[in-house]
C-alpha cells in the first residue's frame, strides 16, 4: 500500500518511485494516494493524486468544452462521510464550553483563525434521511459550512485542504476519459459504478460500494452530488476566471451572489443522465432553506428533504497558496453570508466561533469534554 | 373541568371522521364554517392587512415574513419584544429579507418593548398578530388580542401549564364567536407530504392503528450567556428555554410537534393517562435552569391504542425525530412519509413539499380573505395539555389521569413581572421534589 513513508517531505510526496499502485509523478518527486488522521481523533481519510496540465473538461457530446491548464492536487478518495462531519458539526458544543471556561476566545487579532461552526440540529429527520451512520457521506450542509470545514481541517493538521474548482472536479471525475461518464458512453452498466435514482431508493448510501473510477475515486457518478468552488451559470465554464494563469490557483468563477452555485456528480436522488462527467446542476438555497422556522436562516444547514444529496469532498493543491488565498477559499465570500452567521452566533447563540490550531485537540481534551 | 375550545364535535365524531376533515381542509375552518357565527370585519381581497410582531426572536421574524409573503397585500406595522435590543434586531433581521423588506412599515414609534409590549403592537391598528414570545407569555395575551377582535397566529405550545391551557381554551370560544382566524404553529398539520401520509393511514393503508412509537430525540439547543448587568428576570428570559415556568420544558416547547402528531393519528382525542420517566444528566450546570434533558413517557388513549414517547435534549446520542405507526396491516413513518406492508409493498411520497411555514400563513390570510375562519384551538389546546401531562408525570413520579392533570390550578412563573432577582427554581426531583 503506497502511503507516506518516513522519507517524505510532505504527506503524500515521495522522493522515489513507487513499487506499486497509482502515483503521479512531477518535478522528481512522487505523488501517492494517502491515508490521513484528523487530529485529535481516530478518523481517517485518503487523498488520490490527480495529475495536473492541459485538460478539456464541458459536454464534449455538444462540444461545449473549455481547455483549462490545472495544477497538480490530490483530492478525497470519497465524499467526506458523518464520521469526518461530525468533529466539525461537535466544535459547536466544543466551542461553547471554551466560551464557559473563558479560553481560546477569538480576538479581532486572532480572528483569522476562527471558524464558524454550525448549529446544532434541532430537527434530525431533515439531516439523516439516509441515516446518520458514520461512511454515510455528510450531507445537508451549505457551500459556506463546508468551506469552513476545509479550514478547520487545514489549521488543524497543518495540510491545506480546500473545495475543488469545478474544472479540478471534472478533471479527476473523467480521470483521463473522454466518454459520457469514466466508465464509458453507455449507462447500462452505470448500476456498478454508482448510487442514482435506479437504485439507491432515493437515499444516501455508504460510500465507496461501488466500482472506482479509473483514479480511484469512489462515488463520482452518484450517491451525494458534490459543492465546488464556482458559481453557475448556464453556459458551462462559460464565467472561468484564470486570475493566476497556468500552474497557478485553478480557473474559477467565482461567486458574487448567494446561489446558484454549482453541484457536480448525480446523487441518489437523480437520474443517470444527471450523473455524467460534465453533469452540473444549480444550487436553489432558497428553496432548500424552506423547512428553517428560523431568520434570518441558517447559513450552515438546509432544513429540506430536498438537500439530503448535498455533499462534497475537498482537495490539497500540490503548490500550497498563499494564506490570502486560502482565507478566499475557506471564508464567506459575501459580506451577507459573513453577516447571518454573525447574527445567528452572536443574537440567537446558534452557532458558535472559534479558533483552530493544532492545539486544539489538547484544549478540547481539557476544557471541551 | 375546563372546556375545550370550539371542536369540541371532535370528540365525538368518529376518530376516521374527525381525521378526514383534519386532513382534507388542514383545519376545523369545514366544520366551522357550516356554524352560524359572526364574521370579523377586515377580510376584503383588496384591503391591506396590517401585521403585528409580538416576540422578536428567531422564530417571530421567520413568522412575520412568512406572513408578508404569503399574502402580497399585507404590511408588518408593529413589532414588540420585552427587550428593545431584540425588538430592533429583529426587525433588522426582517427588513434584511429583501423580496419582503419593502412591506415593512414599522417607524419608530412602533417598536415596543417591556413587558406591556403586546398591548402596544395589538393596539397599533393591526388586524392580524403573531404572538411568538416564550409560550409563558401567551394566555394573557391570547386572550388581548382576542378580545381586541384580532386574528391571531400563535405559536407553540399555547401555554406552560394546564392553568394557561384553560385560559387559552375559553379564549378560543370567544374567538370562534367573532369568527376569527386563528392558526397554531404546530406546523406539521400543513405540511403536504405529512398531511397526505395521514390520509392514507385514514384510509386504511395500515389498518387499524395498534400503537405509536413517537421520538423527538435532538441535539442540545441554544444558550444566550450571561451578563453581569443582567437582573436574574432578565437573565432567565434572555435563556427562556431553560425554565419550566417560560418554556413549558422541552416536552411542551419542542417535543409538542410529536405528541401533536400521535394526537393527530388518534383523532385528537385526548389519552386517558400517562406514566413518565425523565430527568437531566448531561445539562448538570445551574446555567441551564430547571428543565430536563430527557422524557419518557407512555401514553393510553381512550380507544385502547399506546403511544410510546421519548425526547431528548442531548449531544452525542443518537438523533431521530418521528412517529412509526404500528397497524394491523403495516407501519408508516409520518415525517419520512412512508408506509411499509408486510407483502412488501412501499408507498412513499414525493409530491411537491412548500415550507410548511409558510403554507400556514397561506391558509391562514386566505381564510381571512374568503371570510371562512380556521379555528386551530382544539388541537392547540389538546396537544399542549398533552406535552403537560408528560412533564407532570416525569416530574412528579405518579402516574396521572386526564381528568385530574388538566384540572390542576397551578400557574407557574411569578406573580408579577419586573426586572428583579426572580428566583432560580429547583429541579424537579421525582417522587420527592414534583413542583417545577
Amino acid at each position: 500500500m503506497a502511503v507516506s513513508t518516513c522519507y517524505a517531505q510532505r504527506e503524500g510526496v515521495l522522493e522515489a518511485r513507487p513499487d506499486q499502485g497509482r502515483y503521479v509523478e512531477l518535478d522528481g518527486v512522487f505523488l501517492v494516494p494517502y491515508e490521513a488522521t484528523i487530529p485529535g481523533s481516530s478518523v481517517t481519510f485518503w487523498m488520490e493524486p490527480i495529475p495536473g496540465g492541459k485538460t478539456t473538461v464541458g459536454d464534449l457530446e455538444t462540444g461545449e468544452t473549455v481547455t483549462v491548464e490545472l495544477a497538480p492536487y490530490w483530492i478525497g478518495r470519497t465524499e467526506v462521510t458523518w464520521a469526518e462531519y461530525r468533529l466539525y458539526m461537535d466544535l459547536c458544543t466544543v466551542f461553547e464550553k471554551f466560551d464557559d471556561a473563558g479560553v481560546r476566545q477569538v480576538t479581532d487579532d486572532n480572528r483569522v483563525d476562527a471558524v464558524t461552526a454550525p448549529s446544532k440540529l434541532y430537527e434530525a429527520s431533515f439531516t439523516f434521511g439516509s441515516g446518520d451512520e458514520p461512511d454515510l457521506p455528510a450531507v445537508s450542509m451549505t457551500q459556506f459550512a463546508a468551506k469552513q470545514y476545509t479550514k478547520w481541517l487545514s489549521l488543524l493538521s497543518g495540510d491545506r485542504y480546500r473545495l475543488p474548482s469545478e474544472a479540478e472536479w471534472e478533471h479527476a471525475c473523467r480521470a483521463g476519459t473522454t466518454t459520457a461518464y469514466s466508465f464509458g458512453n453507455d449507462n447500462d452498466v452505470i448500476d456498478e459504478y454508482a448510487w442514482t435514482d435506479n437504485n439507491a431508493d432515493y437515499e444516501t448510501q455508504a460510500v465507496a460500494q461501488k466500482r472506482p473510477n479509473p483514479w480511484g475515486l469512489y462515488d463520482m457518478h452518484g450517491n451525494a452530488s458534490e459543492w465546488v468552488l464556482d458559481a453557475y451559470s448556464e453556459a458551462p465554464y462559460s464565467d472561468l476566471n484564470d486570475e493566476d494563469g497556468p500552474s497557478g490557483e485553478p480557473p474559477v468563477a467565482w461567486p458574487t451572489k448567494l446561489f446558484p452555485r454549482v453541484l457536480k456528480g448525480g446523487s441518489a436522488f437523480l437520474a443517470t443522465e444527471e450523473a455524467t462527467s460534465a453533469a452540473r446542476r444549480a444550487s436553489d438555497d432558497d428553496t432548500w432553506q424552506d423547512y428553517d422556522p428560523n431568520r434570518p436562516k441558517s447559513p450552515w444547514w438546509f432544513a429540506n428533504d430536498d438537500a439530503q444529496d448535498v455533499g462534497f469532498r475537498f482537495v490539497r493543491p500540490y503548490h500550497t497558496p498563499s494564506r490570502e488565498q486560502l482565507n478566499r477559499y475557506w471564508d464567506a465570500d459575501l459580506p451577507r453570508i459573513q453577516r447571518v452567521a454573525d447574527i445567528r452566533i452572536d443574537d440567537e447563540g446558534r452557532g458558535e466561533r472559534g479558533l483552530v490550531d493544532p492545539e486544539l485537540p489538547a484544549a478540547i481534551e481539557h476544557h471541551g469534554r | 373541568m375546563p372546556n375545550n375550545s370550539s371542536a369540541n364535535t371532535a370528540s365525538d365524531a368518529s376518530r376516521r371522521d374527525f381525521l378526514k376533515h383534519s386532513v382534507a381542509a388542514g383545519s376545523l375552518a369545514a366544520t366551522l364554517a357550516a356554524n352560524p357565527i359572526a364574521r370579523a370585519a377586515h377580510s376584503g381581497a383588496d384591503e391591506t392587512m396590517r401585521v403585528g410582531l409580538v416576540g422578536c426572536g428567531g422564530r417571530g421574524r421567520g413568522a412575520a415574513i412568512d406572513a408578508l409573503t404569503a399574502d402580497p397585500n399585507t404590511k408588518l406595522v408593529a413589532v414588540g419584544d420585552a427587550f428593545l435590543d431584540r425588538a430592533e434586531g429583529g426587525l433588522e433581521a426582517i427588513q434584511f429579507e429583501d423580496s419582503v423588506a419593502d412591506r415593512v412599515a414599522v417607524d419608530k414609534d412602533h417598536v415596543f418593548d417591556g413587558f406591556d409590549n403586546f398591548k402596544k403592537v395589538i393596539d397599533s391598528g393591526v388586524d392580524v398578530v403573531i404572538l411568538a414570545t416564550p409560550p409563558h407569555f401567551r394566555p394573557e395575551q391570547f386572550a388581548y388580542a382576542v378580545e381586541k377582535g384580532k386574528h391571531v397566529f400563535i405559536e407553540k405550545p399555547v401555554s406552560v401549564d394546564m392553568a394557561g391551557a384553560a385560559s387559552i381554551a375559553e379564549t378560543c370560544k370567544l374567538a370562534a364567536s367573532k369568527g376569527l382566524s386563528i392558526v397554531s404553529g404546530l406546523c406539521w398539520r400543513y405540511d403536504l407530504g405529512v398531511r397526505e401520509t395521514m390520509k392514507r393511514i385514514e384510509d386504511g393503508a395500515i389498518g387499524e392503528i395498534v400503537a405509536i412509537e413517537s421520538c423527538y430525540n435532538s441535539d442540545t439547543l441554544w444558550h444566550r450567556g450571561d451578563k453581569a448587568d443582567w437582573s436574574r428576570m432578565e437573565y432567565q428570559l434572555r435563556n427562556w428555554l431553560y425554565y419550566t415556568w417560560l418554556s413549558g420544558d422541552i416536552i411542551a416547547e419542542q417535543a409538542i410537534h410529536s405528541l401533536d402528531k400521535t394526537a393527530w393519528l388518534l383523532g385528537d382525542l385526548s389519552p386517558t393517562k400517562a406514566m413518565g420517566i425523565g430527568g437531566r444528566q448531561q445539562r448538570t450546570d445551574p446555567k441551564y435552569g430547571n428543565v430536563f434533558d430527557h422524557f419518557t413517557v407512555f401514553y393510553e388513549y381512550p380507544t385502547g391504542q399506546s403511544v410510546y414517547f421519548t425526547c431528548r435534549q442531548q449531544h452525542k446520542c443518537t438523533q431521530r425525530v418521528d412517529e412509526i405507526v404500528h397497524g394491523t396491516k403495516g407501519k408508516a413513518e409520518i415525517l419520512a412519509n412512508r408506509i411499509w406492508n408486510p407483502s412488501g409493498s412501499e408507498w412513499r411520497y414525493d409530491g411537491p413539499k412548500p415550507s410548511m411555514y409558510l403554507n400556514e400563513h397561506v391558509e391562514f390570510f386566505k381564510s381571512i380573505r374568503d371570510n371562512e375562519p380556521i379555528d386551530n384551538g382544539h388541537y392547540m389546546v389538546n396537544s399542549t395539555r398533552i406535552a403537560h401531562l408528560g412533564r407532570m408525570a416525569a416530574y412528579s413520579g405518579q402516574t396521572l389521569s386526564w381528568d385530574e392533570a388538566i384540572a390542576d390550578p397551578t400557574r407557574l412563573g411569578p406573580d408579577q413581572y419586573s426586572w428583579s432577582d426572580v428566583p432560580e427554581p429547583p429541579v424537579a426531583i421525582p417522587g420527592v421534589l414534583a413542583k417545577a
